[in-house]
């Protein structure tokens, strides 16, 4: 059902557009009828119409005047005008004004004016879509430059963060650089014979500056991690001899607090597409923490699993324990949990933090089971992206498994 | 970390070592570790005093520091052309700025190593000197 408004003043006129229509009668229709602008004006507002067809010289409206205040009140629908011969000129302006067509009067079939209606209503529909499409393409350009101007600022913003955190590094650690030569000297030897019994007040003024210094180290992995600075450099890295150089490294420590530490890694070697730095940094961080928060004379557990598409890492103490409403908490920033041990302990509370931004840049999961009094065990699986390796070198491969696998790293 | 007790005293080196560093007391610090224990050392403040020492002397080693004053590591190694004019001598770069991008770029541009100042106590600058020696 097509709806026309016809705004004509003159009745006879009128009724000539009503038979027309009526004689092509292949097209179902409604006529409403204003005798002048200001009607239509009003009739447009109360009610949709699809179409327009008007006398372009009204008694309220001069020829130039007419289309301007139709389209004003309805944008979106099209306006034919029907002119006399002689006012052609006009009616030709004011399709320029955007009006869909003219007819002369008693000068079209009821075909015709149909075809006109028909193509008048495709016509600005087709125009209609394509401005909107243009209007959006150009809040989609000034949306484009918005963001292209708040990326800059962020990637500048970052910029700036990215110097403060090497510039403040790098400040914090000279002066500690300094205390460590210094002292350094005296307990290595480079300034001649120490007497024995400075060297304890020496040792524990060394250690304390490479507490600080550890800390620095982690307040600027973090601020990097944050900074999302951190990029993996991944490659094949074999995760059962990592362990256990880690744990050989941390022996001295172990033997200090006559903790024992159990390694028992996979039976056969595990080798895993990770960034061996900062996976080292992961482990390093929870073997240690494990010794910590431990007692001493107890006993620290390492175990590695390997499924199909998984390897998975324990780390096992029977320290203090995690009370649960703590357990949500050390994974945060600065989430250090006060403990029976953690006065004691130290550090900058972003160990555990750190770890887990590398492990989930990883794709993996860290989680933790702990119970108050009895230990904590510490859960990271990481994906293999390779099959195990199943028949390469399977000597030299056995010879290893026979030397490491279940070998205890560390006595009291 | 807990430090090794003691360091072992060789017989007198007869190698070279620049030291370009503008922090005073760094300066003195590795100056004395270094001829405390037998080498022969030439201290710069800055890049551009280390280029001057690095021709007149011809060192077998140079500790560089990398953030300095006037001429800094970077530009050192970019002007003094190490690896084409001076293939003897090994390059340690030593800083405390601790991004890829700097490490990168010194090991580019001829750092035969790439340190933290702030984790080597001065045995064990002493034996990382001594491995660059007798490359």
């Amino acid at each position: 059902m097509i709806r026309i408004l016809l705004v004509e003043d003159d009745s006879r006129d009128a009724r000539q557009v009503g038979q027309a229509l009526d004689q092509a009668c292949d097209m179902p229709f409604e006529l409403y009828r204003s005798q002048s602008v200001g009607d239509a004006v009003n009739q447009l507002r109360r009610q949709d119409v699809d179409v327009v067809l008007s006398d372009i010289s009204l008694p309220d409206s001069s020829a130039s005047e007419t289309f301007a205040s139709l389209h004003r009140a309805a944008l979106n629908v099209p306006v034919i005008f029907i002119t006399n011969a002689d006012d052609t000129r006009l009616a030709l302006d004011a399709i320029q004004q955007g009006a869909q067509d003219y007819l002369i009067k008693g000068d079209y079939s009821g075909q015709f004016l149909v075809r006109v209606i028909r193509y008048a209503i495709e016509r600005k529909k087709y125009q209609d879509d394509a401005a909107e499409a243009q209007a959006n393409a150009r809040t989609l350009r000034h949306q484009a430059k918005l963001l292209r101007r708040e990326q800059e600022h962020l990637r500048i913003l970052a910029k700036a963060k990215d110097d403060f955190i090497s510039l403040a590094s790098h400040q914090l650690r000279t002066p500690a650089t300094g205390v460590k030569q210094y002292i350094g000297m005296l307990l290595e030897g480079f300034a001649g014979d120490l007497p024995e019994h400075l060297r304890p007040f020496l040792q524990m003024a060394y250690e304390s500056n490479e507490r600080q210094l550890s800390i620095v180290n982690d307040l600027l992995r973090t601020a990097q991690l944050d900074a999302g600075n951190m990029v993996l450099s991944r490659q094949p890295t074999n995760l059962t001899s990592m362990l256990a150089n880690i744990a050989s490294e941390q022996h001295s420590k172990f033997v200090e607090r006559h903790q024992k530490l159990i390694y028992k890694p996979h039976g056969q070697e595990v080798v895993l597409d990770i960034d061996p730095e900062r996976m080292r940094m992961v482990f390093d961080n929870l073997i240690d923490n494990a010794s910590k928060y431990t007692p001493e004379g107890r006993s620290i557990m390492v175990g590695v699993k390997q499924s199909v598409q998984m390897v998975e890492v324990r780390i096992s103490d029977q320290g203090v324990g995690i009370a649960p409403e703590h357990v949500v908490k050390i994974f945060e920033k600065f989430g250090r949990v006060a403990n029976s041990r953690s006065a004691q302990v130290g550090g900058s509370g972003l160990g555990l933090y750190w770890a887990k931004q590398i492990v989930d840049l990883h794709g993996g999961t860290i989680d933790v089971r702990s119970k108050v009094g009895e230990g904590s065990e510490f859960i990271v699986r990481l994906k293999r992206l390779r099959p195990a390796p199943e028949v390469s070198k399977p000597q030299e491969g056995n010879q290893r498994h026979e030397h490491i696998d279940g070998r205890q790293i560390a006595r009291a | 970390m807990s430090i090794s007790m003691g360091v072992k005293l060789r017989g007198p080196k007869k190698a070279k070592i620049l030291i370009i560093e503008d922090e005073p007391m760094l300066q003195e610090a590795y100056r004395h570790v270094l001829t405390f224990t037998g080498y022969k050392v030439v201290v710069a403040g800055d890049g551009n005093e280390g280029l001057e020492l690095l021709k007149k002397h011809r060192p077998k080693v140079i500790l560089l520091d990398v953030l300095m004053p006037h001429l800094d590591g970077r530009d050192f190694l970019k002007q003094a052309g190490i690896r084409k004019h001076y293939p003897e001598t090994r390059v340690i770069a030593c800083s405390n700025l601790s991004d890829q991008k700097t490490s990168d770029f010194m090991l580019e541009h001829g750092a035969d190593r790439v340190v933290l100042k702030s984790d080597l106590s001065p045995s064990q600058l002493v034996e990382l000197i001594e491995e660059l020696c007798s490359q």
